[in-house]
């Protein structure tokens, strides 16, 4: 556990220390700066088109994140040979999984924090200083739990990257592999939805089985996102939330044991 | 002291030399290329595609299409042709469809799309609205009035806009208002009736603007039907032109069309104007091959 710790606190580190992180994170401010002017080109409630600006650019960022952190510094210990010397210490293979994913997971939380604050005072400075004859209502705790589920993404983004980054030395190919996941994961309930309605009697039955299936297996990513209804002000059920926050971190662990598994039997060359 | 000396690199020569020769051709080119954005609209993706490829960022993307809307329509209010129409209404639906609680693509499908035409595309638009935003008594009442106005099917439009005075939302007007739309009898009565409502909830200044202009020039059409009938009864015929009715004492002076059109009595005594309601295309500047041609003709 204390090495897992460790472990977490120096990839923590090393994220805050690389570029990309830094480039990334003055794009994220940039463009929550720019959502007024860009918002104004609109019509109507400008105020709506801020807030999704806001929470695209939370997304955006912190997925690029654990697209690009989780893939590149697992690949980048191996690259330089650097996990021998951790593995040479009395830390468990599993260990490095965990502290890996514990420290990914630091980064980007803190990126959401971070981003996530900018974008609520960039929305509540253009709600004040915006002129609409009636001002609308803007559901700020339902934003700040919209953030929260963005980071749940991340996350589960993050253990997935680990699990292919656990078999796979290639940074490319656990990066693609980890994208197609988000772009199944993204549309499957899209999918189903077409599938099931009167699209569906058009559909040939492999191509629905085969929907069926993605459907199952992968992640159904579409239940974190509550961006519509954090900027409509929809309801969100406290029970359906919990539901969705046992369903990411079961499906975490799942996808960390079986890296951790996996990466116990990968011979290191 | 060393002397300097000046070396010849024929790959770099060769490679100056190029990039001489490229440079005129590359400013001939940016002159005289139009950008093809300004030339074409931008097709549309399917429905379906769309929301699967949007993934998360569906509310963007329903955004983006409609600044698009609100772009073109801005930018080419005097030059809007049927294809543009369809295209902002098909723009439309698919805002509408990528995020179906956002309020303004209705609004906007409601308001603008039928006066320019394209009205079986925005009822089931308008009907998906209704669906979603249960609580928003404008969009019913904009689907009750085309029914009722646009599509002459006023069992229809009652519906919708019994709907729109029931929702507990709508303001306090609207039955009156309603109402109205039912006793109204003449030709731009029940437009006029709609398009005093919609002024009156209309908050975005740009649709307002518009809005506000229409209904200045139906209130002045109205007016002058209801003045061709009277003249009906002393001449027997409709007028031709509002100036007949200047002509025979009814009218102090010609009305000026908002629109920069002219008013005329069809035969059946309904008014139109030139401008067909629509702003007017602004003569495009001549070009130098234009202008010399003319010098040279003398004209």
């Amino acid at each position: 556990m204390r090495a897992s710790l460790a472990l977490a606190w120096v990839t923590l580190k090393e994220g805050l220390r690389e570029r990309a992180f830094l480039g990334i994170m003055i794009f994220a401010f940039l463009l929550l700066l720019a959502s007024g002017a860009i918002a104004d080109l609109s019509i109507g409630n400008v105020i709506k088109v801020t807030q999704d600006l806001g929470l695209a650019t939370v997304s955006f960022t912190v997925l690029l994140l654990a697209f690009f952190m989780g893939t590149h510094l697992m690949a980048k210990d191996l690259d330089k040979r650097s996990i021998y010397m951790v593995l040479s210490k009395p830390i468990g293979r599993s260990h490095y999984i965990f502290g890996k994913y514990g420290g990914l997971t630091a980064l980007v939380g803190l990126s959401t924090l971070l981003v996530s604050l900018f974008m609520l005072v960039t929305t509540f400075y253009f709600y004040k200083t915006t002129r609409l004859y009636t001002p609308p209502h803007v559901a700020w705790f339902k934003l700040m739990v919209a953030s929260g589920f963005i980071f749940l993404e991340a996350s589960l983004i993050l253990a997935v990257s680990l699990f292919f980054s656990s078999f796979t030395s290639s940074a490319l190919l656990a990066l693609f592999l980890t994208l197609a996941v988000y772009i199944v994961g993204q549309s499957t309930h899209q999918v189903m939805e077409f599938v099931q309605g009167p699209l569906g009697k058009r559909t040939s039955p492999v191509v629905k089985a085969l929907a069926k299936v993605a459907y199952y297996v992968f992640p159904d990513l579409s239940l974190l996102d509550l961006k519509t209804a954090a900027v409509h002000d929809l309801p969100m059920p406290p029970g359906d939330l919990l539901k969705a926050f046992l369903y990411t971190l079961i499906y975490i662990s799942f996808l960390l044991i079986a890296a951790s598994l996996i990466f116990k039997r990968r011979e290191m060359k | 002291m060393r002397k300097a000396t000046l070396t010849f690199h024929p790959p770099s020569l060769i490679l100056v030399s190029l990039l001489l020769l490229l440079a005129p051709v590359i400013h001939m080119l940016h002159i005289h290329t139009t950008p093809i954005k300004s030339q074409t609209l931008s097709p549309l993706p399917r429905k379906e595609v769309a929301q699967i490829s949007a993934m998360e960022f569906r509310p963007l993307l329903s955004d983006y299409y409609l600044v698009l809307v609100a772009q073109l329509y801005g930018g080419m209010k005097a030059r809007l042709g049927k294809e543009e129409v369809m295209w902002m209404a098909r723009a439309l639906d698919l805002a509408a469809s990528l995020d179906p609680y956002y309020t303004e693509p209705y609004y906007f499908a409601g308001n603008v799309i039928p006066w320019y035409g394209a009205v079986d595309t925005v009822i089931p638009i308008l009907k998906r609205g209704i669906e979603y935003k249960k609580g928003d008594w404008r969009i019913p009442f904009y689907l009750g009035f085309i029914y009722f106005y646009f599509k002459k099917d006023p069992v229809k439009g009652a519906k919708y806009l019994s709907m729109a005075t029931q929702n507990p939302h709508a303001p306090s007007y609207l039955p009156l208002l309603v109402a109205r739309l039912y006793s109204e009898k003449g030709h731009y009565s029940a437009a006029i009736a709609y398009l005093e409502g919609l002024y009156r909830s209309t908050q975005d200044p740009k649709l307002k603007e518009t809005i506000g202009k229409r209904l200045s020039a139906l209130i002045i059409m109205d007016r002058l039907e209801k003045l061709g009938m009277e003249y009906k009864k002393r001449y027997g015929t409709f007028p031709r032109t509002p100036r007949d009715l200047v002509e025979a004492g009814l009218l102090n002076r010609v009305p000026r069309d908002p629109y920069g059109g002219r008013f005329f009595f069809k035969k059946d005594g309904t008014v139109w104007t030139t401008s067909s309601l629509r702003e007017r295309k602004r003569p495009k500047a001549k070009g130098k091959k234009e202008k010399k041609k003319e010098r040279s003709t003398g004209q």
